[in-house]
């Protein structure tokens, strides 16, 4: 053997046996405690930088309608998810940080009193994608149950935090709305697109009625029960026992269970039957979740289900089928049924693959956008709320 | 001289990187190519990650190609790097210690 081949050989060896020494190295240079994350008690560092942010952004308008602006060129939807996930997240904030609460209801009663005020102006098409237009709702008059599930609860989780009077009637009227919406159908959901119901919305829908129940006194429990039943029996995908993400108004699955779907579904399911919720997770969990050397990640179609890469998904890296949408969504699952193991890996994979940019105490993701930033810092800050509303109602106390 | 030590010149080149100073040179080098696209801000550009546009003033396709040059460039940095500094240092104790040619200049 020649000197070259020996020195070949060694320098292989060399390079295999130092990959397999840094690449399950990798993680430790990232992973925290999942205190760090989300405590049990009080903010997290990483919330309260990710939250300077987005106050920051309804302070200064010109950042924000820089920021607006990129994510509407590419999804007006996107735009209205931010305003939702940071209401949501601000009341949430509300409770653990009590000192801060007045800042976070004027900007929440900022956020929301502009989007009723963009919806009432230029209608719900303002904050839905061009194909709401394609076709006829199916159910008229024509309304999105996208805009009115999350709208009916960012009302709720204000009114959570601190009565305000003037909310009260949108949120029973948004309520009645939806629901009387819902009954329409065989399988008990209202449509987000024309013939198009998301899971998504309805989930949330469904968490919104029961917040709403908690603050009125109002008794969704027949109606919630028959919801779960039909969709038992109607929306599960057969090979892995998980709801499915979209379907026609008459119950045809459109597409099958997805990630940037399932997860928050999961934890809005937890209002209305836990046991059930913590299945559905279960299942995502193993038909979702992956990890490999201390990170991990969600995809966003069970490897059963042969999906397309969408403007949900975001771009989905080959081989290991790592789908930003929904690896976003899964802190929230993670966080909502305290899967400390999964949310540290998720965490460690966000900071060492989505470009963390921090300055003065302001934290940013550089690959994600506004709505991402703001659903994350939501996984960060989520349950106060939902405990409060699961253990019976504000009249009761 | 032995024929042993005989290679032609093609080999001699190939292992000339196979040696602790070349992996120490690689990684050095993409160490500061990483450094130089983040200090001119290219991290910004990851933004298409998430299906939206990095900054105010660059095209989509210009702030895509930013974004994926700083993603190999971070890659290199904090995942090749630190194989190449580790085969160096397993390179360097196998050729003082353990290659029977250790002796050979």
């Amino acid at each position: 053997m020649t000197r070259f081949i020996k020195k070949l050989i060694a320098g292989l060896c060399a390079l295999a046996l130092a990959t397999a020494i840094w690449i399950p190295c990798l993680h430790f240079f990232f992973i925290k405690s999942v205190a760090a994350f989300r405590p049990t008690e009080g903010l997290s560092p990483k919330a309260r930088q990710l939250a300077a942010r987005h106050l920051q952004l309804w302070t200064d308008p010109e950042l924000r309608q820089r920021e607006l602006g990129r994510m509407r060129a590419s999804n007006a939807e996107w735009d209205f998810m931010g305003r939702t996930f940071l209401v949501w997240s601000l009341a949430e904030m509300s409770v653990r940080n009590p000192g801060a609460r007045a800042e976070y209801l004027k900007t929440m009663d900022r956020i929301i009193e502009e989007t009723l005020h963009l919806e009432k102006e230029h209608g719900m098409y303002f904050f839905l994608m061009p194909y709401a237009r394609a076709r006829p709702y199916i159910m008229q008059p024509a309304r999105s149950h996208f805009l009115d599930s999350e709208i009916a609860l960012m009302l709720a989780v204000r009114r959570m935090v601190e009565e305000k009077p003037e909310y009260q009637p949108l949120l029973h009227e948004r309520i009645e709305a939806m629901l009387a919406r819902m009954q329409q159908g065989p399988v008990l959901s209202a449509e987000s697109y024309p013939n198009v119901c998301w899971m998504f919305d309805n989930a949330v829908s469904l968490a919104a009625s029961k917040l709403a129940d908690y603050l009125d006194g109002s008794d969704h429990a027949a109606f919630l029960r028959q919801w779960l039943e039909r969709a038992k029996q109607k929306l599960v995908d057969p090979k892995t026992g998980l709801l499915v993400s979209s379907f026609t108004v008459d119950g045809q699955p459109l597409d099958g269970p997805e990630g940037s779907s399932i997860w928050l579904v999961t934890h809005c399911l937890r209002l209305v039957d836990e046991d059930f919720a913590q299945d559905q997770y279960r299942r995502a969990r193993k038909e979702l979740g992956r990890s490999l050397a201390g990170f991990a990640w969600s995809r966003e179609w069970p490897a059963s289900w042969n999906g397309p890469m969408d403007i949900d998904s975001g771009p989905v890296i080959p081989v290991l089928e790592i789908s930003a949408g929904a690896s976003g969504m899964a802190f929230i699952g993670a966080s909502s049924f305290g899967d400390a193991g999964y949310l540290t890996a998720l965490a460690a994979t966000l900071d060492f693959s989505a470009f963390p940019s921090l300055k003065q105490g302001r934290l940013k993701y550089c690959a994600s956008n506004q709505v991402g930033d703001a659903a994350l810092l939501y996984a960060t800050v989520l349950g106060p709320l939902w405990e409060k509303a699961k253990h019976g109602n504000k009249h009761d106390k | 001289m032995t024929n042993k030590s005989i290679k032609p010149p093609s080999a001699a080149r190939s292992s000339g990187w196979i040696s602790p100073h070349s992996f120490l040179s690689v990684a050095v080098t993409l160490s500061v190519f990483f450094m130089l696209v983040h200090l001119v801000g290219f991290r910004e550009h990851t933004a298409f990650l998430s299906g939206t546009t990095g900054a105010v003033g660059v095209g989509t396709r210009l702030s895509t190609f930013y974004g994926v040059i700083y993603i190999l460039l971070y890659l290199g940095c904090v995942v090749i790097a630190p194989i190449l500094v580790l085969a160096a240092g397993m390179l360097a104790f196998w050729q003082k210690f353990l290659s029977p040619d250790k002796h050979l200049p």
